[in-house]
């Protein structure tokens, strides 16, 4: 996933820049208002957090711009005032959350993911999708209850195609969303991360999580079940 | 009543010194009269008085019945002339000391007021004796043809029509006079109750550097009172950003102290939110907040599917800042739609002045729910979230003249009731 930070204090910034990759998300940043706007509008960003007192533009307008300009992934507000009245403007304005500061990092980390489920459609930490099942807190990944052993970017690209099931993900999009601007980026390197993970979800080759669109892109071929709850994963 | 006193003592000084020249001049006028019948008078030389009616200074006393007589009385009470009798009583002659004038007034026996002069003389005959003798003139005054009375009446009817013109013009004057006072003092009432900014200052010389005064004091103390809230939402916003650092350092000790600066902020900034949460400037409407927030507590929490009934009069005005009034509303929606299962009513009982947020969820247990009014507890610890909302709830209805209280739903559910007392402007029916 990739993640928008737009904070002026650099120390915060860099704080929270560095709790998003820990958590597997590429990251654009920026301190300015005007600069965050220009990445919400023409970066392919998945998430953004935005500090409301911002050089520039505010983080209210830089907001309303972007949701004027057709941008509809979340949104959440950092603030120092935490009065309703000031939420309830930054939530009019078209924001999604709001975090007041101080705030922990687990807590900014939660409520992304929340945000994040909610805009592909889940309630629950957990996307189920029959025997697969994508663990987005724990970020891990089990089949009929067995964990698969898979690494960081392996994750990064099952956990995307779950959270846009049913979506073709281009190649490009993918490596978007996966991969920082000062990375190297290989979209062969894509086609070994998806045979790897093909290998280690579906070994018998009976489930076909991962379908490819030729000349498209990647698809999640299963379908969503419900979201109550299924036996804890073990290790495998 | 000055302005009465002031007619009738006019009137009476008036009445009176007309009378007591009017009382002299008839004095005179009958001495005169004295005078004459004495010049008219002549004495033989055996003493025989008689009078000539031909010289006689009044003709009068050749009629009877015309009011006026006169007689000379010698003072053995012998009648020696009278004037033209009217058959009427006359008042008696009294005996006085050579020369003596005796003046008296009465009344006859057919009601008519009597003026009376009688001097007491004598006539010295040629062989040395003397005549002694009273000439006694009446003057009888008919009621109707009297002209102090007539004068009397028109004095009075004169003095109190004037009166009345002049009570007329005085409540006149006095209301015009009054009547840009009677509107200020309106209009201060209106500022009181919230439904005016300033005072007007379209009024006459004498008092526009008054509303004047009063509406660049209330300017600058509520300019005084945002750039201290200002001031202190500057000084948060600037430790926060600093404590949200030193909380993610990782460092246990640092962690600890930067959340206790956080609740330290947050509890004085509160308690000078409440402390400072009269209002000053107008009445705010409560529904179109209830709604704002209302619209806020579905974007953030859509998975509840919270509904939200809000049934607060469209007039129902709330004296009280509007950041408190958010802060209020916002904590116990935000209470509702973490706590509750999703089904939220906002109502407004007006006859006893008080807002009730219900919801539907598991309540606040057993016990009794105003203990969660207490800094620092929270109903359900499996909800993140602060612990305050409550307690900050109740100082700023209490800071407004209000009071928060809690109670359980039948058969499931919460409700917060706040009495609003003061802070709620008249509710037109």
């Amino acid at each position: 996933m990739r993640a928008l930070v737009v904070e002026d204090e650099p120390v915060l910034r860099a704080q929270v820049i560095e709790a998003l990759r820990g958590e597997g998300f590429v990251i654009d940043e920026t301190g300015d208002g005007i600069e965050g706007l220009h990445y919400a509008t023409q970066m392919p960003i998945d998430i953004a957090v935005i500090d409301i007192g911002l050089p520039g533009i505010d983080g209210l307008e830089l907001v309303r711009r972007a949701r004027d300009a057709g941008i509809t992934v979340p949104m959440l507000l950092l603030t120092a005032r935490d009065g309703w009245q000031d939420k309830v403007e930054g939530l009019e304005a078209g924001a999604d959350d709001y975090l007041a500061k101080p705030f922990h990092l687990p807590e900014l980390i939660a409520r992304l993911r929340a945000l994040l489920r909610r805009a592909g459609g889940f309630a629950a930490a957990t996307l189920r999708f029959g025997a697969l099942q994508v663990d987005t807190r724990a970020q891990q990944v089990s089949v009929d209850g067995r964990t698969a052993a898979l690494t960081a970017y392996e994750y990064r690209v099952i956990a995307y195609l779950a959270m846009h099931a049913g979506e073709t993900i281009s190649k490009a999009t993918l490596l978007d969303h996966l991969y920082d601007e000062s990375e190297l980026r290989d979209p062969n390197v894509l086609e070994v991360f998806v045979k790897r993970l093909r290998q280690k979800l579906d070994p018998e080759r009976t489930l076909n999580p991962i379908e490819t669109l030729r000349g498209q892109g990647y698809r999640l071929a299963l379908v969503r079940s419900d979201d109550k709850a299924s036996p804890p994963p073990v290790e495998g | 009543m000055v302005l009465s006193a002031f007619v009738l003592l006019t009137g009476l000084a008036v009445s009176w010194s007309v009378h007591q020249r009017a009382e002299a001049a008839a004095q005179a006028r009958l001495q005169g009269l004295v005078y004459g019948i004495l010049g008219a008078t002549d004495v033989d030389r055996d003493g025989t008085l008689s009078v000539r009616g031909g010289a006689l200074p009044d003709r009068r006393l050749l009629s009877p019945a015309t009011g006026l007589y006169a007689r000379i009385v010698g003072n053995t009470g012998t009648m020696l002339w009278q004037s033209a009798d009217s058959g009427l009583a006359l008042p008696d002659t009294h005996y006085d000391p050579i020369g003596e004038w005796r003046f008296e007034q009465s009344v006859l026996a057919d009601g008519r007021r009597a003026r009376s002069l009688q001097l007491q003389s004598v006539w010295e005959l040629d062989d040395g004796q003397e005549l002694p003798f009273v000439v006694h003139v009446i003057d009888a005054v008919d009621a109707t043809q009297d002209p102090l009375a007539r004068f009397d009446r028109s004095l009075w009817a004169a003095l109190s029509g004037a009166a009345v013109l002049l009570l007329i013009l005085q409540w006149s004057v006095l209301r015009a006079a009054l009547g840009p006072l009677r509107r200020l003092g309106r209009d201060i009432d209106a500022m009181t109750r919230g439904e005016r900014d300033a005072l007007d200052e379209r009024l006459p010389d004498e008092l526009r550097p008054l509303a004047t005064s009063v509406n660049a004091l209330r300017a600058r103390e509520r300019r005084r009172h945002v750039h201290a809230r200002q001031l202190l939402d500057d000084l948060a916003h600037n430790l926060k950003t600093p404590l949200s650092v030193l909380s993610n350092l990782g460092i246990d000790t640092v962690s600890e102290q930067s959340v206790r600066m956080q609740a330290a902020i947050d509890r004085y900034l509160q308690r000078a939110a409440a402390g400072s949460s009269h209002a000053t400037g107008p009445a705010i409407a409560l529904a179109p907040i209830v709604g704002r927030v209302s619209e806020s507590m579905r974007r953030l929490y859509p998975e509840h599917r919270v509904d939200i009934r809000n049934r607060v009069p469209a007039t129902l005005l709330l004296r009280a800042p509007e950041a408190d009034v958010y802060e209020v509303i916002g904590n116990l929606l935000d209470n509702a739609c973490k706590h509750g299962a999703g089904a939220i009513e906002v109502r407004y009982d007006n006859a006893t002045a008080t807002l009730s947020i219900e919801d539907d969820g598991p309540g606040f247990g057993t016990g009794d729910p105003e203990r969660w009014l207490v800094r620092g507890m929270r109903a359900d610890r499996s909800v993140p979230g602060k612990g305050l909302g409550l307690a900050a709830v109740a100082e700023l209805v209490d800071a407004w003249g209000g009071a928060v209280r809690l109670d359980h739903r039948e058969p499931h559910g919460a409700i917060c009731r706040l009495t609003l007392g003061q802070a709620v402007v008249d509710v037109p029916p």
